[in-house]
């Protein structure tokens, strides 16, 4: 009896270490309705400490902050939906029900794309269009006062705003203090004038309309594009110098002759400006026109004395070509649009890199994530260099991966496709917040270590140890398995046993297994013996040590 | 004794004197309000009173809204350049994507600058009110709801309160409206756009926005610890919108 009650505390004290043995390992991730200090977000996985906790001042009900030991997504009040705002018609996707109710919306738990009333289309206001729902359509044309014109037919963004038309435009003829005037405007705003009459295809200059507009050496900006403007103000056809006197240029609405297809860019001639060919009709600045005081203006910009065109983006560092990847290096996007240049940094830690390509001389760059995680995971150079799974690279010569053969013996785990060590690394290596201890660096950095065993061969009774230690020579005429790692060795200094028989895959100094380590090192992440992004060295660090054991 | 050429003369002057009294009184007749409005800035129209009272004031909530991701004093930010930027989307894990947290932005921004030019419209109003009573001026005044919407272009807020004067004669004056051109309704349209590609991929392309929209300038700028500071700007009138996010950040270095 005594004995089963022993057992029995016992295995209550052994499962209570347990118990609290595990709780001291891990808090347990809660679902907190709001995290209690900045940032006070709605619906986060956070351990309990940091929920908030009393009353929501939010809840019509008076209600405390809820916070449950699961994650957030398995509880109902902060499950991910769709929230839709039924007056604006939007929906917004991944929305925590208590966000969406506490904000007025109504929240389904469906994606987006599975709710017909979040379906997207093209609303026609007037001269504009708007991607929208049906019910934002609904209200955007009553507000401002005209009849919903939508198409859900069109299914993205940029056909809707190409479906803007503007050929129903023309000459709107009307009397205005007893003198007959002219509107350039669509037929339907034409109505809208008491006892007008529209001219399609006309301009208001034209002559046999008999209006008080006509011709002028004046232009105006509209649409983007330079245009003639007539007496009255409007707009007529895209200015063309070499068309000023040309009557029938001034009579019906026209393309230009004029358009060098590449936006005519500060053509003192040509108004007719293209925003993707990289100009916009502004006041002029430096080149003059023939004519009025609008041009295409270019677009195009000048960065450290080189030129880059509207829309161009290109990928830029920090530092030096040669210390990329560095200690604090990051990679940036740089944009050229409306002819200013502004900067994209990639993320922090070199965890994005940027990449960049040039199609028809046009540059074009991209921050994109960086994976080099589980490089140093991989024993096989095909599965190294698999492009799509992982950006690393393949050094070979040593292998940072080992396992225990058959044998119990510690071997290269890392061969290439002809059995040859090597060991898989990061194309782009990783920084770490040394700083703050996240991230595992020193861990990560550690991979790169290596010992290299070089044996010798000396005789039990004549051998010296102390000489094996001090002579330089006495080592190199001894040693017969990897030589290459006794400081100042050069290939032939070895012993003949070793030469003789030396793997061709050995380093064939000792500077160039050095150099081979320290590629490996430095290339797994911010490791090793290497500059930072400004030049210079970090703390100095002896990374190269050796000791002499002696083995049966 | 006055001669007679003397009286002739005399005459002749009244007339004079009779004619400029009567001319004077035509132009005051004509001309009454606006030389009254000219004397004396207190006896302003309502609507203008109202509007030279609480443009700026509006002006100012717009601004800092903006300035900082739509709220007036956000709960999740990011300080950014001396702006407590609030997070539309947030998670505070690694590899996860961001939660919405303004799934109503614009009903949201209109709230908030209500709420921001409240105390100052029932002062504006009142100090009106005062205005005209010390102007002899028998006043009615009736508060009601104010309104402030985002349309295409403009915000507009309007006054539901009813002023009754009376001065021998009873105007009425109600729903007064203050518009500011402004197109913050494009800006909270495309930033609603932006976090629904966030809370997706975690990621935008900013250019796609600027291809669409020649006239607006948007900027990404990444911190250090994943958070994305997005600024979109009015090319034409230089008005900014700024937000945070943070979605699908990756650790420095490796992290389970």
């Amino acid at each position: 009896m005594n004995k089963n009650i022993l057992i029995t505390f016992g295995m209550i004290f052994l499962i209570g270490i347990l118990i609290i043995n595990l709780t001291a390992a891990a808090d347990p991730l809660y679902c907190c309705e709001r995290l209690k200090n900045n940032p006070e977000a709605w619906c986060q996985d956070a351990t309990r400490a940091e929920c908030a906790t009393g009353v929501n001042p939010l809840s019509s009900t008076s209600e405390q902050y809820k916070s449950v030991a699961t994650l957030c997504q398995s509880t109902s009040y902060c499950k991910s939906g769709t929230c839709i705002n039924a007056m604006e018609g939007s929906c917004m996707p991944n929305t925590p029900q208590v966000v969406c109710n506490n904000n007025g919306g109504v929240w389904k738990d469906k994606a987006i794309e599975d709710l017909d009333e979040c379906k997207l289309g093209c609303c026609v206001l007037g001269n504009q269009v708007a991607f929208v729902t049906l019910t934002a359509c609904k209200m955007l044309s009553a507000q401002q006062g005209l009849l919903t014109n939508y198409n859900s037919g069109i299914t993205s963004e940029l056909e809707c705003i190409a479906s803007i038309t503007s050929n129903d435009i023309g000459a709107c003829v009307y009397e205005k203090d007893y003198q007959k005037t002219c509107t350039m405007i669509t037929q339907t705003d034409c109505k809208a004038i008491d006892g007008s009459e529209f001219h399609e295809g006309f301009l208001c200059s034209a002559q046999q309309l008999t209006t008080n507009c006509g011709p002028s050496k004046e232009t105006i900006c509209k649409d983007e594009k330079v245009y003639f403007m007539d007496t009255c103000g409007n707009a007529a056809n895209v200015y063309d110098a070499s068309k000023v006197n040309n009557a029938t240029y001034w009579t019906y609405i026209q393309e230009p002759s004029c358009d060098d297809g590449n936006g005519n860019k500060n053509s003192r001639t040509c108004g007719a400006c293209d925003y993707f060919s990289g100009s916009m009709c502004k006041t002029y600045d430096q080149v003059k026109p023939t004519y009025g005081s609008s041009i295409c203006s270019s677009l195009d910009c000048v960065y450290n004395g080189k030129n880059y065109l509207h829309g161009e983006t290109w990928c830029a560092t920090n530092t030096k070509p040669s210390l990329d990847n560095s200690p604090g290096s990051r990679y940036f996007r740089m944009m050229c649009y409306n002819g200013e240049v502004t900067v994209e940094p990639c993320a922090e830690f070199r965890n994005e890199i940027c990449i960049q390509d040039q199609v028809n001389n046009f540059k074009v760059a991209g921050c994109v994530v960086n994976r080099w995680q589980d490089c140093i995971n991989q024993s096989s150079k095909e599965d190294c260099l698999d492009i799509y799974a992982r950006d690393c690279k393949w050094i070979t010569g040593y292998s940072i991966l080992k396992i225990k053969n058959a044998d119990g013996k510690v071997v290269d785990a890392g061969k290439d496709e002809n059995n040859v060590s090597g060991s898989c690394v990061p194309s782009n290596s990783s920084g770490f917040d040394f700083w703050s201890g996240e991230g595992n660096g020193p861990e990560v950095c550690n991979m790169g270590s290596a010992q290299c065993v070089v044996k010798y061969d000396v005789s039990i009774i004549f051998g010296s140890r102390r000489r094996l230690q001090t002579d330089l020579n006495y080592r190199m005429a001894h040693c017969v398995q990897n030589c290459y790692c006794i400081e100042g060795y050069k290939l032939g200094d070895g012993s003949n046993k070793y030469e003789n028989n030396r793997p061709p895959t050995d380093p064939p100094s000792y500077a160039a297994w050095q150099n081979m380590m320290n590629n490996i090192c430095t290339a797994i992440g911010d490791c090793g013996n290497k500059k930072n992004y400004l030049g210079y060295f970090g703390e100095n660090k002896t990374i190269f040590t050796s000791e002499f054991i002696k083995k049966p | 004794m006055i001669k007679k050429g003397e009286k002739g003369g005399q005459v002749a002057i009244f007339i004079i004197i009779a004619i400029l009294i009567i001319a004077l009184g035509v132009l005051i007749y004509l001309y009454y309000p606006k030389l009254f409005s000219n004397a004396s800035p207190t006896t302003k129209n309502p609507s203008t009173y109202i509007q030279d009272c609480m443009e700026e004031t509006i002006q100012n909530a717009v601004k800092n809204v903006s300035l900082q991701g739509g709220s007036i004093n956000p709960g999740a930010y990011y300080i950014y350049d001396n702006n407590r930027i609030e997070y539309l989307c947030y998670t505070n894990q690694y590899y996860r994507p961001c939660v919405v947290q303004q799934p109503m932005l614009a009903q949201h921004i209109q709230s908030e600058i209500l709420n921001n030019i409240k105390d100052a419209t029932t002062s504006c109003f009142n100090s009106m009110e005062d205005s005209y009573k010390t102007q002899g001026y028998t006043t009615d005044m009736k508060p009601g709801n104010t309104v402030v919407e985002l349309l295409p272009d403009k915000i507009v807020t309007t006054f539901g309160y009813e002023l009754t004067l009376t001065k021998g004669e009873t105007a009425k004056y109600e729903d007064f409206k203050i518009v500011l051109n402004n197109n913050l309704y494009r800006m909270v349209s495309i930033a609603n756009s932006i976090i629904g590609w966030e809370t997706l991929y975690g990621d935008v392309d900013i250019t796609t926005y600027m291809n669409y929209y020649h006239d607006l300038k948007v900027e990404k700028i990444k911190q250090m610890d994943g958070t994305k500071i997005y600024i979109l700007t009015d090319r034409n009138d230089e008005n900014v919108f700024q937000f945070a996010s943070r979605s699908y950040v990756f650790p420095p270095g490796i992290t389970v």
